[in-house]
Parts: structure tokens; sequence; C-alpha cells
């Protein structure tokens, strides 16, 4: 027991020097001891560490230095270096911990910072122990009555070594009859430091502490949000009374409405009319457009347009982009669902239309104009006639007024009374054809004006009709 | 002074170093600096869709794909509701908020387009069918964020500020996503995802 005593006082001893020699060192060479409270350089430094450091101007700070520093507010960080960014008058640290998956939200400014030489696990705890009042209060009575026990020994010793070492045994604890009084004395000293340190360790009430722990980017995500694409009407109905045009549809989706417009050919065409919705009850739905009320742009006569029928989501924007189209024309009394007849065309190669001539101008242009391509007969007038189909008829009247006999028409071979429609001479085997009013003498033999008119009649019965004005002069 | 005197003095010196730089040192890493004895803590927050089921994402960071909250062929007007829940699965309180955007900007308008209300402490409700275009959802609770979401994060956080969730702690939201009824007709078609980011901070961490 004694033995175990006088060894437990040499290491208590040995350390109590060395922590002599630490306190100096620490204070005189400025180190800054850090103890960890925080598992956020961990694993590398555990929660309870405790390090050492030593204040370093920001210049000799790099990236993966672990240094301690003060953020705005006071509080004191201790993590590794992840940015730094120099300014003019600081130094910007961005730092993070090694457990942390996010930098420390904001940057440190400094000018200098402990940078960490070491770190020793588990120090921290017992130095942390020391700094509570109830273990200050313990070693403070502990060191007094140890102080207290010397000084009195030796005081009443006088030099005796024996008799001061028994007197401070009995300071402390009156152990009386005890032979050994020094070595009772530092076996009590050791008995308490056994006893009393790790009582007070286990006394101390247990207190969550801080960790500048965070959990960032926690991610909910979403299989996602898919708008909905309005779909085609599935078909469009047409039908046509005078002047009025009523499209319809069939009803597909609930939530569609449905709306038709008229626009010019093609899908590039504008839009002539405003939509209109169409309306109804069950399974169908339809408008109707009339000539005027309805068309922006009246419809003209013999010209092809579109009816488009586009479905909505009832009060939205929402259109289907596809639409159902249908063709509609107009002639001057009626609508028609379809496109217009095509009818054909009709050109003047000579005379021209508010042309001025002489007899022998007219006589030679014609000749050299018209030839004998234009029929099989000299001609009085000539040009082409085109349609999409075949030509069924070119008929003619070429009409002479302001002369002394009133008004007459050719016949093809003199002027006469009757102004019927005759018949053209036509070359079919050109394209296109060919059209020219005989003669077999010259019509042009008075000064006088002439009305050429032209009427050419397709396979399908549709008629153009075109009319010239031209004169002859003393010119 | 006998050697068992300059011993005991010496054992003293024990006490000087602890004492000394336990005065001294820094207590790193921590916003109140107590002393006593010093507890490593985790802090872990957690998400799923309801309270019974919300301990998703455990440790740091993570993705958590709830495959409920979805809705396809939106038409305007159209809303759906869905729950979720943050839970505290750490062991230290912590402040948290989250941050509401999409992964692109197909159904981000000026006026109109997607937007998300969440409802604090709420249940969901939903009504009305796909094919009459009529969804409906609806939370009770009480509203805290309403607003329209695109990939610009920063403008819509579940909170104003920051809330505190104490250990073992469940929040339960309710999230009202709907496509504005002015939504243009440019949005047929088009879809996005919603990305709620939650970050907790330990309280008092800088």
């Amino acid at each position: 027991m004694r033995r175990v005593a006088d060894a437990l006082l040499w290491v208590g001893a040995v350390l109590g020097a060395l922590s002599l020699v630490a306190a100096v060192l620490v204070t005189v060479l400025g180190i800054v001891p850090l103890i960890f409270t925080s598992g956020s350089m961990s694993p590398g430094i555990p929660t309870g560490s405790l390090g050492v450091a030593r204040s370093v101007p920001a210049a000799d700070l790099a990236v993966r230095d672990v240094v301690s520093v003060e953020s705005a507010e006071g509080v004191r960080v201790t993590h590794r270096i992840a940015a730094i960014e120099e300014t003019a008058d600081a130094t910007l640290l961005t730092l993070k911990g090694d457990a942390n998956s996010e930098p420390d939200a904001e940057p440190y400014r400094v000018t200098e910072a402990d940078r960490l030489m070491f770190s020793v696990p588990w120090v921290g705890y017992v130095l942390s122990a020391m700094s509570n009042p109830v273990v200050l209060f313990g070693a403070g009575v502990l060191a007094a009555g140890v102080l207290f026990a010397v000084v009195s020994s030796v005081r009443r010793s006088g030099g005796s070594r024996r008799g001061g070492a028994e007197a401070a045994a009995g300071g402390r604890r009156r152990r009386d009859g005890s032979a050994d009084r020094p070595r009772g004395a530092a076996r009590t000293v050791a008995g308490l430091l056994a006893v009393a340190l790790p009582t007070l360790l286990a006394l101390q009430p247990v207190q969550p502490t801080m960790a500048a722990f965070t959990d960032l980017g926690a991610t909910v995500t979403t299989t996602g949000f898919v708008g909905h694409r309005v779909g085609q009407p599935i078909d469009i109905t047409c039908s046509a009374n005078l002047l009025q045009l009523t499209v319809g549809t069939t009803v597909h989706d609930p939530r569609y409405t449905y709306w038709a417009q008229a626009f010019t050919v093609g899908t590039s065409g504008t839009a002539i009319s405003n939509p209109k919705q169409m309306t109804g009850t069950g399974t169908t739905r339809s408008t109707t457009f009339g000539t005027v009320s309805d068309f922006l742009i009246q419809p003209i006569v013999g010209s092809n347009y579109e009816m488009r029928v586009y479905a909505r989501v009832s009060g939205t924007t929402w259109q289907s982009q596809e639409y159902r189209v249908q063709r509609f024309s107009r002639t001057l009394t009626l609508m028609t669902c379809g496109v217009a007849p095509t009818v054909p065309t009709i050109d003047f190669a000579e005379p021209v239309n508010g042309g001025r001539h002489g007899f022998i101008v007219t006589a030679s242009r014609l000749s050299s104009v018209c030839g004998s391509a234009y029929g099989s007969t000299a001609a009085a007038a000539c040009g082409t006639v085109s349609d999409d189909g075949s030509i069924a008829s070119v008929e003619y009247i070429l009409q002479r007024t302001g002369f002394l006999l009133g008004t007459r028409c050719w016949d093809g071979t003199a002027w006469v009374i009757s102004c019927a429609y005759r018949t053209a001479s036509r070359n079919t085997s050109t394209n296109p054809q060919r059209w020219s009013v005989p003669r077999t003498n010259d019509p042009y033999t008075a000064y006088a004006d002439y009305a050429l008119t032209i009427r050419a009649t397709d396979n399908e019965g549709h008629a153009t009709t075109r009319t010239i004005y031209y004169s002859v002069a003393l010119i | 002074m006998t050697s068992v005197h300059v011993r005991l003095l010496l054992c003293l010196g024990v006490l000087v170093l602890p004492a000394g730089v336990s005065t001294m040192a820094y207590w790193t890493d921590t916003a109140v600096i107590t002393s006593g004895p010093i507890e490593s803590g985790t802090l872990d927050l957690t998400v799923g869709t309801t309270a019974a089921d919300s301990v998703n994402l455990p440790g740091q960071g993570g993705t958590y794909e709830y495959s409920q909250l979805t809705i396809a062929n939106l038409v305007p007007g159209e809303s759906i509701a869905r729950p979720f829940a943050v839970h505290n699965a750490g062991d230290v309180p912590f402040s948290y908020n989250g941050a509401i955007s999409t992964i692109n900007d197909n159904l981000v308008a000026a006026g109109s387009g997607l937007r998300v209300q969440i409802y604090v402490d709420g249940a969901p409700t939903n009504a009305g069918a796909e094919a009459t275009g009529n969804r409906s959802g609806t939370c009770t609770g009480t509203v805290v964020s309403d607003q329209a979401v695109s990939t610009t994060t920063t403008a819509v956080t579940i909170h104003p500020t920051n809330q505190v969730l104490a250990v073992g702690a469940t929040r339960v939201y309710c999230a009202r996503i709907l496509l504005h009824a002015s939504s243009p007709t440019t949005m047929q078609g088009r879809s996005t995802a919603l990305v709620i980011g939650l970050n907790a901070t330990q309280l008092g961490a800088p």
C-alpha cells in the first residue's frame, strides 16, 4: 500500500512538473489551445479533442489548413479552409467542417488566424471537466489542504523531516497512531485525487452541446407536372343555305368547347373572321356564318376559303394546335361547301384594250401579230384562252359604234344588225389555245369605236367573258 | 522540506495546466460556450409523405423522389393536393427551411403558370377527374407560402423565416400545386417537376 502511494506520489509529481512547464510554454509562446465541442471535424478530430494552434498571418494560410477563427457573431469556429479569397484589406476564408456536407454559410474576414498544429482526442473532456465550478472548488480545497499541511508540517518539525510529515498528515486527516505520517499524507492525497476527480466528473450535469452540424440539400423531387395537350376535333360538317354557311363537329371530350374560324386557303392563310364558338346540346356543336356580320373580310366571289374547327379547354385560351378544315367558296348569290369552280381565262393579243389605230396600221399589225396561226383565215382580232379543263367554245361579239350606220356587229363577213355571239376560230393544237375573230375582208374600214367581247366556256359549262375597246381614227 | 513535501507540491502542478488551459482555451465550434461534459450530437433531417413515413433521407443530403406528387394532363385551373412531412431524426434540435423550385421554366409565365401553395399542419382533399378537366385539390391548415414557381429557388421558401424542429418532432405539410387558370396556350403538353430543397442547420451555428 505504501509502495503504491509512493509511486502515485512520484507520478503525480512528474505530471505536475510537466504541467507547470507546459503552462509556462503556452503562456510564453502564444499558443492557443482549442477544445472541440462538436464533431463537425470528425472523424479526424472527434468531439472532446484538445487542439493546439498558433496564430499566423493570413498570407501563410493555405487551402486544406485547419484554422480557428471567430465569426462576425463572435462564435469561434475551427474548420478546414475550402477556399481563400484575397481582398484589399483582408482575406476571406471559406471554411467547411470535414463532417459537413456544405461549407459554412458565410466566409470569414481575417487578417490572421489560429492554425491548428495538432490535436489530441479525449483531453478536451478532462479540461472541460476541470473548468466546472464544482471541480474547481474541489481542486481548490484539495490544493489549499495540501499547502496548509506542507507548510505547517515544515514549520512544526523545525527541519525534522519525519515530524513535519507527521504534522502534515495530522493536519489533513488527524490519522493519529500512524507510524509513517508523511507517507500517510501522500496516500491520502493520492486517494483523494483518485476518488474525487472521477466522482466529480460523474456528478456533472449532462448538457447537450451545440455543434455546427448541418444537413443541407435534403431534396424532395417529383415525377412531373405535365400540361394537357388539347386534342384535334374528330370531324367537320358543312352545309350552305343561300349566303349562310353552317359548320358543325362532334363532341369528343367533355373538357372542350369547339370554335370555328374562316381563313384564306393554306396553312399560312390569314383569318377572315373571328373565332366563333359552336353551340348546341348532345353530341354535336355547330355555328352559322352569315355574309356580312361574321366575316372581317368578305369572301370574294369565285375565291376559295377554309373553315377551320378547333377544340379549346373550356374557360381558357388553350386551343388545339391541329384543326379540321373544310373548303368553301361563294358565288354572287350562294355560299358553297367546297371549292369554287374554275373558269376559263381570256387574253387579247391584237387589238389591245384602249388602242387607237389607223386603217393601214391595223391591217398590218393584225397580219403580223395574229397571222395564220390564229385561225384558218385572216383575223379581225386574236388572243388566247386557257382553262384547267378543256375549252368547249369561244364566241365573240365585235361591235362597231359611232359610225353613220349606227351600231352594227361583225358576222365574219360584214357589219350586220344582229349582235349575237358568233363562234370564233380556234387553234386547239397550241397551249394555251389561240382564238381569232374571222374575216373574209377588212372590217376596219370606217373611223369608229369598236367593242370586242369574248366568251369562253369550259367543258363544265363555266364561262368567262371579257370585253376590250379600241378605235380606228385618222392618226 | 522533505521529498514527500516537494512531490506533494509538485502534484498540485497537475491542477495548473488544466485549470489554466481550460480558462485560456477557445471552445471552438460552439455558439454558446458551455462547460461540462461534451456530447457529440447528430443532426438529421428526414422527409416523407406523411408523419408515419417521414424517415426517408437519413444522414446528410440525399434525394427522395415523391412519386405521388405528380399530375398529368393538367388543364388551366386544375390543382392537386398532397401531404409531405419533415422530421428531426437527429438528437439535437435544428432550424430549417425549404426552397421550392422547378427543373425547368416550361410552366412559367408572368401572372400565371404553375403555382405552389404550402399549408402547415394541413391535410389534403382531392376531387374531380382528369376526364372532365376539373381536378381540384384543397388543403386544410395555415397557408405559409403561395407563389409561382420557377427555376429561381431563392424567391420561394416554404416559410418566411426558418423554423425550429425539436428532436423527434415531425412537421406535416400539405402542398397544393395549381396550374393558373390564365396560363397561356403555349403551355400545352409542356412538363416540369418540382424540387423541394430542405436545409437544416443546428441552432446557433454560424
